[in-house]
């Protein structure tokens, strides 16, 4: 009756025109899911944020010799619970703490950088309380100083899904301090 | 007559070429980006990007945020990697953002990968697009394409070939 | 006509049906006008090169160099698929055919429905006066898809003596 080509034509543009909708309903529905359960106003506990700085002179830090740049290594305490987070179409939860703040000498300017980041797979380990922990990247500015400004700290988590739109938040416990001064170590430098 | 009756029947699949190559360059305008979809091609970002998988950029926003997946691009090598922002550098009056980025997979950030010298990319100049869409192993036929020598002529012929033969309705 | 067709779809019986009517109506006396063919293939043609001026321009230009152009020939691609939108509904309105014989022109028009063997004939003459029938081609194609031209010629042979026989009224 009707040849291979046109069977294979029909069913093809068929398949594709169902496919588009199937995706979006999943897109859409998930959302609301998100909606519904909150997941906007998450709450979380940063704490006991503490810092060692150091001063380094090398290029990747943007320092030199004449004019060395503050790094810190941050220290800190979280508490949070992601399991809203995952529904039928969460891949993967990103989870990742930032350092927000102004620039100093050239006030136009708004920084942020991630201290530490965690891949979450699923829901079973989406609960964490965590002491002590260490940052995994080290933090630094454009400018030299680092310390005696206040930086915010935050937590967000972005939502991998399985089909549709990458959803990124932000929880409310976010904390805003100032690191202690540098010890310089060697006097009269 | 026959003329005629050749010329209409090329017409056709000249139709099925230029309205997609359109589509793709009206994407591409509206998107703002020279390639508003990717296929991932390296598993430097997962587990949540496997090859094969299909991303949707935009490039009409101003700055990126930290945590954002981007496509970026380093002047002089074509190839595009796909990452997440670590850090970002906004100056307001300039509008310029620098950006640090790594992937979720490799241990230490992408400084490795910039030109030589640099250890930001910059946002505009650099960035492709940022992934805002994704849908799971779908684009692993065009990796297969690509890594394979005559499948690339195969589905160019039989593309034509269908097009010269179907009737339209 | 000598290759059997599938009577069951629609666009091969169209097809059939089309490709027969420069020739019927060449025995009845009229010799064809490609005005509308012509037309429509210029517009049809016209829409390829822009798409092929998109595509070269996007192959010698780098992105963000070629794109105040590329969205000129986007928005010119628009619009002239609009025209030919235009063209299609408004001006050639289902019309398969168009010849002369002295003194008198000929329009034949046709509208097929979806999975139905029924469908819809026009006949326009010169002075405006048309014929409009609702006919079957089963009266023009036997079982095993070959089409009756004999049958299909006197068919159109009477209805156009009903069209001249009512140009006298």
């Amino acid at each position: 009756m009707f040849s291979l080509n046109q069977r294979f034509q029909h069913v093809s543009s068929l398949a594709l025109s169902c496919s588009f909708l199937v995706i979006a309903l999943i897109a859409a529905t998930s959302w609301l899911q998100l909606v519904k359960d909150n997941v906007f106003e998450l709450e979380s506990q940063l704490s006991h944020i503490r810092s060692a700085t150091r001063f380094a002179k090398q290029k990747r830090y943007g320092g030199s010799a004449v004019n060395p740049t503050e790094v810190s290594k941050i220290r800190f305490n979280a508490d949070f619970d992601f399991s809203r987070l995952f529904n039928w179409n969460t891949k993967q939860v990103f989870a990742y703490v930032t350092a927000e703040y102004e620039g100093d000498e050239n006030p136009h300017t708004m920084n942020e950088i991630t201290i530490w980041d965690k891949i979450i797979p699923s829901r079973d380990n989406a609960t964490f309380t965590l002491s002590d922990i260490d940052a995994k990247y080290q933090l630094w500015d454009l400018e030299s100083k680092i310390t005696e400004r206040p930086l915010t700290f935050k937590l967000h988590w972005n939502i991998q899904p399985w089909f549709g739109f990458l959803i990124n938040g932000e929880t409310t416990g976010s904390k805003t301090i100032e690191l202690k001064k540098p010890v310089d170590k060697q006097k009269g430098k | 007559m026959n003329l005629r009756l050749e010329l209409t029947r090329f017409l056709s699949l000249g139709y099925v070429l230029s309205s997609s190559f359109m589509f793709w360059m009206g994407l591409s305008l509206f998107t703002d980006c020279h390639s508003p979809i990717v296929v991932v091609l390296s598993g430097s970002m997962e587990p949540a990007f496997q090859r094969g998988d299909i991303l949707f950029l935009w490039n009409r926003n101003e700055k990126n945020n930290v945590g954002d997946v981007v496509v970026y691009e380093v002047a002089g090598k074509s190839i595009p990697i796909v990452h997440r922002v670590l850090k970002q550098h906004y100056d307001r009056s300039t509008g310029e953002q620098l950006l640090l980025t790594k992937g979720d997979n490799n241990n230490g950030d992408d400084v490795p990968l910039y030109a030589r010298g640099n250890y930001y990319l910059n946002k505009t100049k650099d960035v492709v697009g940022t992934v805002k869409g994704y849908i799971p192993q779908l684009g692993y036929v065009t990796i297969w394409i690509s890594e394979n020598k005559y499948a690339k002529f195969g589905l160019l012929g039989l593309l034509a070939l269908s097009s010269l033969i179907s009737s339209e309705d | 006509m000598s290759k059997p067709i599938n009577v069951y779809a629609v666009p091969e019986v169209r097809k059939a049906l089309d490709e027969a009517l420069p020739e019927i109506f060449s025995r009845l006396g009229y010799t064809q006008t490609f005005k509308l063919i012509d037309t429509k293939l210029i517009l049809g043609y016209s829409l390829v090169v822009f798409a092929a001026a998109s595509f070269l321009l996007d192959k010698k230009l780098p992105w963000e160099q070629s794109k105040p152009y590329q969205q000129v020939l986007v928005a010119l691609y628009m619009i002239l698929s609009a025209v030919q939108l235009w063209f299609n509904k408004f001006v050639e309105k289902g019309t398969v055919y168009q010849g002369v014989k002295k003194n008198d022109t000929v329009s034949v028009g046709a509208k097929y429905k979806k999975h139905s063997h029924e469908f819809h004939v026009s006949i326009t003459n010169r002075k405006g006066r048309s014929l409009e029938l609702d006919t079957t081609f089963t009266k023009f194609f036997n079982e095993q898809g070959y089409m009756q031209s004999d049958i299909l010629f006197n068919w159109f042979k009477e209805q156009l003596e009903a069209l001249g026989s009512k140009k006298t009224e």
